[in-house]
């Protein structure tokens, strides 16, 4: 009997053979698994949407022109993150002609110190690790934390109980439990605990 | 410092406020597992905030990027080789070829018996099967379903129903209740299948390109390729849809609506202001649910 295939569960390996023998969904699954990473790479430099639009749809093409090649790659992420860098400087380059012809020359010219991918890439793992775990959580948990924690500002305990539906005094002793579940599901993941 | 390790709760709250409060802080000084605590919780609360940081690109400039592998792999969508098989395999695929032909031969002389293309896998805990006579058995690792079958897993049960190997997959959760409705074989290949989601929470997988239909709570969700999850919450009588890969199409009784990879999606019922009846309403993301904004599907006229 075969594996069951859930996409979203498959090692990159696995969706890139899958890319490679024409399997769409596969693509579709992989882009999916990486296209916060190399969207937000150019948000981060400060440039605009229509321009990250523009450097994603490149990356993504890359990819897709090196899928052979990246069949064994064992960090995929970073090698988007240091080709999605290497895109946003062709594409600022583009436009300003009089840029320095090697990426990390421009990138230490830049007015204010911009992130090394590598740090991007580290802060969308524990982006990925955090979300990943909430979505292990029971929904009324995922829902109360996403609620109280992802928006500003956060709305009250009086709204949040009609909106959800629970008693106002059972919202505090709730999130507390559910942020300990949290931290059960990331257990392992890696997010690291800076001291 | 204090002796008394401060509770969990009582944690969450002193980071919450901005790590005010002396005593708590006197005691983290000097306790190193509350300390770690309380900077978990101070990372993790931090992460949540700067959420935002990682924004998904436009569903557009997604569907471009995914449209441009179909360019480049027109074959797919027939449900060709979707895997690559090494060269000395070839010899094996023409045995199972003919094996396949062979089988075909015989389900066709037996057009009242429902071939054996559904089976269950990756079985933990209790996981049954009723059949169409109402008989209750519990399922092993690999035990064929039928049509009409009804596969139920209870409090710490878990399995994954495959169909024809990896044409499609559900995994089905505890205290989830499944049926095969109905499967449709074309050339080996499985070209139209409908099941139900009954309960509980399922996360299906459609591999190969076919006609994919769940009905869930009076909902029906359609693909063509692709893989979602569906979770019911009896309480509210509500349902989350996330899409993972593909477009999924959701059709209820107020309309229908194709969303696409990426879209989380709540379904309720909602009794509209001064209307006696109920409505299915699709909240998207987060963002939606949190204005109380509906995304589409209001009731038609
Ligand atoms: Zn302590």
């Amino acid at each position: 009997m075969n594996n069951p295939v859930l996409l979203s569960e498959q090692s990159d390996r696995w969706l890139i053979e899958q890319s490679l023998a024409g399997n769409n969904g596969a693509w579709a699954a992989l882009i999916g698994r990486y296209e916060r990473l190399i969207y937000s790479i150019p948000l981060r430099y400060g440039m605009s949407e229509s321009q990250a639009a523009d450097i994603f749809q490149d990356v993504c093409l890359i990819l897709l022109e090196r899928l052979e090649q990246l069949r064994d790659h064992e960090r995929m992420a970073s090698w988007l993150g240091t080709t999605t860098r290497r895109e946003c400087w062709r594409h600022t380059n583009r436009r300003d002609r009089a840029g320095p012809d090697d990426p990390d020359a421009f990138f230490e010219q830049q007015p204010s110190a911009l992130e090394h991918p590598e740090v991007i890439v580290e802060a969308w793992e524990r982006y990925t690790a955090l979300h990943q775990a909430l979505a292990k959580l029971e929904a009324r948990c995922r829902t109360l934390l996403k609620r109280l924690y992802f928006g500003y500002p956060p709305p009250t305990y009086v709204e949040l109980g009609e909106e959800l539906e629970m008693p106002v005094g059972s919202i505090g002793p709730t999130r507390a439990r559910c942020l300990e579940k949290l931290r059960h599901e990331m257990h392992g993941e890696n997010y690291r605990v800076t001291s | 410092m204090t002796n008394q390790h401060p509770s969990w709760e009582s944690l969450v709250t002193w980071v919450e406020a901005g790590a005010e409060g002396r005593e708590i802080a006197a005691h983290l000084a000097g306790c190193e597992p509350c300390a770690a605590d309380a900077a978990w919780l101070a990372q993790t609360l931090d992460a949540m905030q700067g959420d935002a940081a990682f924004k998904a690109p436009p569903d557009g400039v997604r569907q471009r990027a995914i449209a441009a592998h179909r360019q480049r792999y027109p074959s797919t969508g027939h449900g060709k080789a979707q895997r690559t098989l090494p060269r000395r395999s070839l010899l094996y695929a023409l045995l199972a070829a003919a094996a396949l032909l062979l089988f075909m031969v015989v389900v066709q002389r037996q057009p009242s018996k429902a071939a054996p293309l559904v089976a269950v896998t990756g079985v933990e805990g209790e996981v049954t099967v009723t059949n169409r006579d109402e008989q209750t058995r519990r399922v092993m690792n690999g035990a064929p379903l039928e049509i009409g079958d009804r596969l139920t897993t209870g409090e710490d049960g878990l399995a994954i129903v495959e169909f024809r190997g990896n044409q499609a997959a559900v995994k089905v959760w505890s205290n989830s209740e499944l049926s095969v409705d109905d499967l449709v074989v074309d050339e080996g290949q499985i070209t139209a299948l409908d099941i139900t989601c009954r309960d509980g929470r399922m996360k299906a997988t459609v591999a190969q390109p076919m006609a994919f239909t769940m009905q869930a709570y009076g909902n029906e969700l359609t693909t063509r390729q692709g893989e979602f999850e569906v979770e019911y919450y009896r309480d509210d009588h509500s349902t989350e849809v996330k899409i993972e890969a593909g477009e999924l199409t959701i059709a209820n009784e107020a309309g229908r609506r194709t969303f696409s990879e990426g879209t989380e999606l709540l379904i309720w019922y909602q009794t509209l202001p001064g209307d006696p009846l109920e409505y299915p309403l699709i909240y998207g993301d987060e963002t939606s649910w949190r204005d109380g904004e509906a995304l589409g599907l209001r009731a038609s006229q």
